[in-house]
């Protein structure tokens, strides 16, 4: 890198100085990104080629167009169903009704889970039921809830809470259970009560368990949910899929499939985002 | 010394101020014994100890593993209770920790998620201050153990040494009446120890408070204290108790202080055998 | 008493505690039903339910069901484990190849299992081969994903020994890698099974409701049946039976892992 000659009075001045770092800040941000987009590149790869022989499938009619819809349908059908709002409105009752599920299930999973970890006598009485509870998929419950509550939006409160009990209600046993007694030592001798305790010895330490199961929890209702939509239900995401099956509209099914995987991977990232903000401190330090 | 007289003229708080070592209780113990179930067998830890440390005085506990040292510490904190014999801070009985009693443990045991200056201000916690006073004590102990610009650092970006500072400043915050440190510098290498002893030791001077420490290392002992007991293991019970009349600080290289550790270190030899 | 009969004692009098709970409902159940019980036709009697297990094991409906799902759940285990393990053993050795095709594959495994029936189904029919694909992709990334970080884990000590040894590619990875990453990708074997049998189950039971047009066999189409029938009966024996089943696989598989690898509890 040569330095174009410059004036001594001109090299000393803040302007001059200025631009020096900006460019020094610019070049070094064009590698770092030009790293990041090598690697965006690598991993579009495989899609861009897949789609590539979509394409020319579709294009020579390699395959049944009832069977494989063109890219450039799809595409149109997505801007189609976001445009008319449906994908939106469907989204959005898909999403609702695994927030309700999540809360009820979810709160009560921490809640049994904490009260199992700090009470050995609750673990005895409740941990065998709760195994064998644990047995049994949500997909078994389903018939069982589907004849107690019909289809309507209970049932699906109902399972999916169900499916967000169990991640929730496992890990909070475990965080609580695996609180360092090493930290509680150090809590008696601060003379903190068992409520000072609680909030902050025990809930910090719980608190990456909890959000582990929280990822988890939000995982598995989500799967949950795609499947009693697919059969018992007259709105959301899973209903609108089913719909463009039964109606052989591929291109619909194609569209809502993409979206149910971006959405479960947009959740997985926020859940975890969360995780990683709040413990900071977990995975950094070595348990004492 | 330019900056132990700056921290002499820190204030109100006491920190800083030369206590009087009078104002410190002592330690009694009693004819203890602490027996343990291991794999349902019954392990003697202690017999039948009885030891006397005189208020203001730091006395080291040397002995090989396994000898009950950590285990009478353990027990004056509260952490566990005696099968027989009386332990007394003061006057008082020692049945469950408490803030009078101050510990600092080898594994610094700061937590984790809280940052340096939550952690010391956590031990403050059940204390009376208000509000601002607990600021300025919190300031004044990181000043004194050195750890000044990291109240914000959480301990995993500590060195361990660093980490030990912190965990002595929590140790001391809420005034205790005694401080027992258990091996606190034997996580350390040794550069860090030594250091971390010559800085204790300006600590200690300031405080003036009653300590007693458990250590592997002789040399630290002769270092620190005033008195070296030496137990002998299994059962855990006094062998013999050294005095340590040197003027502090002292010098490692010095005669009279490399006999005395000679001393013990054979008296320790030969307790092992 | 001597310690180790007071100790003998205390541990069965600890285990009634956890019988209390479903006990208890039990026999809330029984008085219910001996009570009359509710009037709505979803309530069945413990009665009820006994007679319809032994129905429907005496007709031979309950264990043919449980076989063909089985069958079906382990064949397409076994067709996604042996995909999945291909893969995984590519992706977990090559660092181009992850960089390539992780993010994609990754991307697949989002989309929920049963979110794939629609478009399988349009592919594939609705018959066996359907039923097959799905619980083959059920099992697919689970062991994708155990069997590439089980290699990609694999410590440099162990590989730089293979150096050594002037083992080839082949070498390698059959005695250093694999058994080193054995743990991890039997754990991965074993998940994959169980969500396989999930899979199964699910496909049939939707194929029992006729979201499909096929000719509906297995536990799942049994529940599927049951409920379309609104046997309440005969959906609390499909549920028992897949809690015994899913029982006995449990314990089954913790026995078969903790012999294939005695050896990771040895102290090293």
């Amino acid at each position: 890198m040569t330095i174009a000659p410059v004036e001594y009075r001109q090299r000393l001045s803040p302007a001059f100085a200025w631009r020096w770092w900006a460019g020094a800040a610019a070049t070094h941000a064009a590698a770092g990104l030009r790293r990041r987009a090598g690697l965006a590149a690598t991993a579009l790869l495989l899609p861009v080629l897949i789609v590539a022989v979509w394409w020319v499938a579709a294009r020579y009619e390699l395959v049944a167009p009832q069977i494989l819809p063109a890219p450039p349908l799809v595409w149109a059908t997505a801007l189609d169903l976001i445009g008319s709002g449906q994908l939106q409105s469907e989204l959005a009752v898909s999403l609702l009704r695994l927030a309700a599920g999540l809360a009820v299930g979810g709160t009560l999973g921490l809640l049994v889970g904490l009260v199992m970890g700090l009470s050995r006598t609750a673990e005895a009485y409740l941990s065998p039921t709760v195994r064998a509870v644990w047995l049994v998929p949500s997909l078994g419950w389903l018939p069982f809830f589907m004849l107690l509550f019909g289809i309507g939006e209970a049932l699906k409160v109902v399972l999916i809470a169900k499916a967000c009990f169990l991640p929730l209600m496992i890990n909070s046993f475990d965080g609580v259970r695996n609180v360092s007694p090493k930290h509680r030592e150090v809590a008696r001798m601060l003379e903190l009560g068992p409520f000072d305790t609680l909030r902050f010895v025990i809930w910090p330490s719980v608190l990456p368990h909890v959000l582990t199961g929280f990822r988890l929890s939000l995982s598995k209702g989500w799967q949950v949910l795609i499947l009693v939509e697919m059969i018992a239900s007259a709105a959301g995401i899973g209903y609108l899929m089913t719909w463009g099956r039964k109606s052989f509209q591929l291109d619909i099914v194609i569209v809502t499939m993409v979206l149910i995987g971006a959405v479960g991977w947009l959740l997985d990232r926020a859940a975890l985002a969360v995780q990683t903000r709040a413990t900071a401190w977990a995975s950094r330090s070595a348990a004492p | 010394m330019a900056q132990a007289a700056a921290v002499v003229q820190a204030g109100p708080s006491g920190y800083g101020s030369a206590a009087s070592p009078s104002s410190s209780p002592g330690i009694d113990i009693a004819r203890v014994s602490k027996t343990f179930l291991v794999n349902g067998a019954p392990v003697e830890a202690l017999r039948d100890i009885s030891l006397a440390v005189e208020s203001g005085a730091f006395v080291s506990l040397v002995g090989p593993s396994g000898c009950g040292k950590s285990t009478l510490l353990r027990l004056i904190a509260g952490l566990e209770t005696a099968d027989a014999g009386v332990i007394r801070v003061g006057d008082r009985p020692i049945r469950r920790p408490g803030l009078d009693r101050g510990m600092v443990f080898q594994d610094h045991r700061l937590f984790p998620w809280l940052t340096v200056e939550r952690n010391i201000l956590l031990s403050l916690r059940r204390t009376s201050y208000s509000e601002k006073q607990k600021q300025k004590i919190v300031r004044d102990l990181i000043a004194l153990v050195g750890l000044k610009g990291f109240e914000q650092a959480q301990p995993h970006q500590l060195s361990g040494g660093m980490s030990q500072r912190a965990a002595i400043a929590r140790a001391l915050a809420p005034r205790p009446d005694i401080l027992l440190l258990d091996e606190p510098f034997g996580a350390l290498d040794s550069l860090t120890r030594t250091h971390l002893q010559t800085e204790f030791l300006r600590i200690w001077k300031h405080e003036g408070i009653t300590m007693l420490m458990v250590t592997h290392d002789v040399e630290e002992a002769v270092f620190l204290s005033d008195r070296v007991v030496v137990i002998a293991p299994r059962p855990g019970r006094i062998r013999r108790i050294v005095d340590v009349p040197l003027e502090k600080p002292r010098r490692r290289a010095d005669g009279a202080f490399i006999a005395l550790k000679e001393e013990i270190l054979a008296d320790l030899n030969a307790a092992e055998a | 008493m001597s310690a180790s009969l007071v100790g003998a004692s205390l541990a069965q009098s600890g285990r009634w505690r956890g019988l209390v709970l479903p006990g208890a409902l039990l026999l809330v159940w029984v008085a219910v039903a001996a009570g009359g019980g509710p009037k709505s036709a979803v309530f069945v009697s413990p009665g009820a339910v006994l007679a319809a297990a032994r129905e429907a094991i005496e007709s031979g409906d309950l264990p043919g069901a449980a076989g063909a799902t089985l069958l079906r759940a382990f064949l397409g285990w076994s067709i996604g484990s042996a995909a999945g393990f291909a893969l995984g053993l590519l992706l977990g050795l090559s660092a181009w190849s992850r960089r390539a095709a992780a993010p994609t594959l990754h991307g697949a495994r989002q989309i929920a299992l049963f979110a794939w029936i629609p478009l399988l189904s349009a592919w594939l029919g609705n018959g066996e081969a359907m039923k097959i694909a799905l619980i083959a992709l059920s099992g697919f990334f689970p062991v994708l994903l155990h069997v590439e970080a089980g290699c990609r884990d694999v410590p440099q000590p162990y590989r730089e020994v293979a150096r050594l040894f002037a083992f080839d590619r082949f070498g390698e990875i059959a005695f250093v890698i694999l058994p080193a990453a054995a743990p991890t990708i039997i754990s991965g074997l074993e998940l994959a099974f169980a969500i396989a049998w999930i899979g199964t189950i699910g496909a049939e039971y939707l194929i029992g409701t006729g979201y499909m047009n096929a000719s509906p066999d297995g536990i799942g189409a049994f529940l599927a049946g049951a409920r379309e029938n609104a046997r309440m009966d005969l959906v609390v024996v499909g549920i028992l039976s897949l809690a015994l089943i899913g029982f006995v696989l449990d314990r089954a598989v913790v026995l078969a892992s903790r012999r294939a690898v005695a050896w990771r509890r040895q102290p090293q």
